[in-house]
């Protein structure tokens, strides 16, 4: 064969690469008034009832509305529940019976109309005979909902539960239009079709999702033209594309870097607490965790202040109580003490004494060792708080291993039964949301045990059992507080967990962004961008 | 040669069900329920349970491998247990980047391997030579995550001229390109300089030389062409590493690849996913390697097959 002969062959290789490459449209478009967000994780299922990552939360947050949403009053230091789909709502006097009045003339992105028999539907995919994912518990207390007229409906509870707002109020029942989920069926979480400020434009697998103005939104079209969200996993790379301007936001960028991004003049970054608690589950029924007196020690050997102000650089808030600051119901039983001596005390009178000099612990010739495990690149800074852990717990006296899992390993390690758990301490988070019920019932009632909760500890006591039972009854607010006050002062006394901090929610945006919002409450809305404008 | 082509296509078979066989094997192996993972940490067990049976998780490990293989031969991978997009669709957006990236790669990687090693064998152990190949230890021994950074800094935050991450357009595929393809490019210039230096030493370019050829014809025409047998054999094994091999590369420049999906998809037990990750690099590197095969038909009229 000769060399020109052989050109063809050349060429169309040539050809084949270049149409390749030629797949995709060409040079970076810059679009004005479209806002580009780089979020770490891809989206899963833009489906409310079925959304469990944040990423899912956060583009949820742009499409969807719910009837009404609880929010964090700064002034009062209060919940108010903010009417967004139901214009006012009403309770009977046995608060068995909620009637939500809604508001007219909402329409879905796909035209439909918005209206109590779009309610039904959205509440029936929750209650019906093949309920959701995510909604099944916490929509137990539901027996059926009835439509009074076209904007109307009514809520039937089989028992009056105090928090019931807070549960009407969660991203689940986000409004999903009727029309297409008749239309899209199981795909409905690849069409997202909502009533928010953005519609659905499209999902480019792996890469973005792009939305555009709602025009006819009901509260007036937002100021922007459109959002593109980016996928963009890793940290630096997030970074990096926030430094040179190709998107104008980044969520959850890496400490460590915060400063530098806030040396130049046009990136800004704020920091602010969350209700979501990183804590240590501390196995209640296995040795040697399960000696009330090993856990408090494990509670005096760690120096959370100390972690929280080096290795956090305060981008969190103490852990003082399951309960967070932004949550009815929370009191702080844990003064956060670090107490090294106190700790010899306790393993001292525990019968753990440091016979034969090696600075560990023993018990009748068994070491004092337990496990931690923590997945590795989920919270911030995992893997170097953990180790400072292990170090501060040596200290002590404490020979704890570290186990770091890749995520999915790491869940399946926990959600086990108590006969089949590992007795192993997990480094998990848990968001309080805005009642205390959420942070205490799932994590210490004895009915929640793993895996038909998650209450981890293994942890049984019936007084909280039934403080827990009266609180989600209870209608007055005061005497409900104080349920929860004397559930929070018991476990604090048990040292079921160790509650270590808020982390915070840690955004990055160029100076001519403004309206980037990050929420301790609700959970749906820890950061989102649909009341953002371009300068 | 056609008979010879059907005959490889053919071994493509047994080698692909065998590779299913094992990936699935393995991933049974690892612990982690992909059905309490998408559940979440807020789900209860009987929620789990749901899920599982909705996956068809809950069945025998050699029935979910016997449905998902009759799947794949009526050309059905199924959904990814992840988001519930069919796996068609996950993977074939992120395959074509990463064959994009990966030939953008190879054909940097050759043009600068050879022309570096047909430089350095030129002027052998003179300076140019040293020169030459310092660059080519450089370029083995930085790591891509490294050099990718470097790149990023001095090209996109400090001058702005390219973009730092993404895969819209031309622009975005130059600086992961040149990464990936730096250490790539100096395997190659090593075995071009060292093979062209073996076939200097031969007779028949004495010969080219006693009838007088420029030195330019004698290394490209008589030179080159005979030593760059080897260097296509290692180009074709790199194609298959630049493909699959990207993933500290794509993580860094947030380009959405193969390599970065089938991670997460391990880490999140999406055993569809995988399994159609998997076969497709598998066939990938059985093409790559019979493309090289009948390339060397036309490097060299010697090599034919029946």
């Amino acid at each position: 064969m000769s060399i020109r002969r052989r050109i063809p062959f050349l060429v169309l290789l040539t050809f084949i690469f270049f149409s390749l490459i030629g797949l995709t449209s060409i040079g970076m478009a810059k679009e004005p008034g479209v806002l580009k967000v780089a979020i770490g994780m891809n989206p899963i299922r833009l489906d409310p009832p079925n959304a469990t990552g944040a990423s899912d939360m956060i583009i949820n947050s742009h499409i969807f509305e719910r009837l009404v949403q609880v929010r964090f009053n700064d002034r009062t230091k209060s919940r108010d529940y903010i009417p967004v789909l139901a214009e006012r709502w009403q309770a009977s006097s046995d608060k068995k019976v909620w009637t939500f009045f809604l508001r007219k003339g909402v329409k879905f992105h796909d035209g439909s109309p918005f209206n109590a028999e779009a309610v039904k539907v959205n509440v029936e995919r929750l209650i019906g005979p093949q309920p959701q994912m995510m909604s099944k518990d916490y929509m137990m207390l539901l027996d059926r909902v009835e439509v009074v007229n076209e904007y109307t409906i009514r809520f039937h509870c089989k028992v009056a539960a105090a928090p019931f707002l807070d549960l009407i109020e969660q991203s689940y029942l986000a409004m999903v239009s009727p029309a297409a989920l008749q239309k899209y069926g199981k795909e409905i979480h690849q069409h997202p079709v909502g009533t928010g400020p953005y519609k659905f434009m499209e999902w480019v697998v792996g890469q973005k999702i792009v939305m555009s103005a709602n025009k006819e939104y009901w509260k007036g079209p937002p100021k922007l033209d459109g959002i593109e969200i980016l996928f963009v996993p890793d940290d630096m790379a997030r970074v990096n594309m926030l430094q040179t301007g190709e998107v104008h936001v980044a969520y959850n960028l890496p400490i460590p870097l915060i400063d530098k991004l806030r040396e130049g003049d046009k990136i800004k970054v704020t920091s602010y607490p969350t209700a979501e608690l990183l804590y240590l589950i501390l196995n209640c029924q296995a040795t040697p965790t399960n000696d009330v007196r090993v856990r408090q020690a494990i509670r005096l050997a760690i120096d959370r202040r100390g972690i929280v102000k080096s290795i956090l650089r305060d981008n969190a808030l103490i852990g003082d109580s399951q309960v967070s600051e932004f949550t009815f119901g929370r009191y702080s039983a844990d003064p956060v003490l670090y107490d090294p001596k106190g700790v010899g005390k306790l393993l001292s009178e525990a019968g753990w004494i440091d016979s034969d000099g090696d600075g560990i612990r023993e018990k009748g010739g068994k070491k004092l060792t337990f496990n931690i495990r923590s997945p590795s690149g989920r919270y911030p800074m995992d893997q170097t708080v953990v180790e400072a852990i292990q170090t501060q717990l040596r200290g002590a006296g404490f020979d704890a291993k570290v186990i770091l899992m890749e995520f999915g390993a790491f869940i399946g390690s926990i959600y086990r039964p108590v006969d089949k758990a590992t007795g192993d301490s997990f480094m998990v988070s848990w968001s309080s949301r805005s009642d205390a019920w959420f942070a205490l019932h799932k994590t210490s009632h004895s009915s929640m045990w793993m895996p038909a909760g998650s209450n981890a500890n293994y942890y049984k006591n019936e007084e909280v059992d039934s403080l827990l039972d009266r609180a989600f009854v209870e209608m007055n607010p005061d005497k409900r507080w104080d349920l929860y006050k004397q559930v929070q002062i018991i476990l604090h006394r048990d040292a079921t967990s160790l509650p270590l901090w808020f982390m915070n929610s840690i955004v990055g945006f160029r100076k001519n962004v403004h309206g980037v919002t990050t929420m301790p409450i609700p959970v749906s809305d820890q950061f989102t961008v649909k009341d953002a404008w371009l300068e | 040669m056609g008979a010879y082509i059907f005959r490889r296509l053919l071994m493509l078979l047994p080698l692909l069900v065998g590779i299913t066989l094992v990936s699935f094997l393995i991933l049974q192996t690892v612990p982690g329920d992909p059905a309490r993972i998408i559940a979440g940490m807020d789900a209860d067990e009987e929620m789990v349970q749901k899920v599982r049976h909705q996956l068809g998780l809950d069945r025998s490990i050699s029935i979910q491998y016997l449905n998902f293989l009759t799947n794949v031969i009526r050309g059905d991978f199924g959904l990814s247990i992840r988001t519930g997009h069919p796996v068609v669709k996950e993977i074939l957006p992120r395959f074509l980047n990463s064959i994009r990236l990966a030939i953008a790669s190879i054909l940097i990687a050759l043009l600068l391997g050879v022309t570096a090693g047909v430089t350095a064998a030129w002027r052998q152990n003179g300076p140019v030579d040293y020169g030459v190949m310092l660059l080519v230890l450089l370029g083995i021994s930085t790591p891509t995550f490294w050099s990718g950074l470097l790149l990023i800094l001095i090209f996109s935050i400090s001058f702005g001229l390219l973009p730092s991450g993404g895969a819209q357009g031309w622009a975005h595929l130059i600086l992961p390109a040149i990464t990936l393809a730096a250490p790539s490019a100096a395997i190659m210039a090593r075995m071009t300089r060292s093979s062209m230096l073996e076939v200097l030493r031969e007779d028949y370019i004495k010969m080219a030389r006693a009838k007088g050829q420029t030195e330019f014809r004698i290394f490209i025409n008589h030179a080159l062409r005979n030593a760059l047998i080897p260097t296509v054999t290692v180009a074709g094994l790199q194609f298959g590493y630049l493909l699959g091999g990207a993933v500290l590369v794509e993580t860094i420049f947030n380009w959405p690849g193969l390599g970065w999906l089938i991670v997460n998809a391990i880490f999140s037990r999406d055993y569809p996913v995988v399994q159609a990750g998997v076969m497709i690099f598998a066939f990938c590197f059985v093409l790559v390697n019979l493309f090289i095969d009948i390339l060397y038909t036309l490097l060299d009229p010697r090599v034919s097959y029946q």
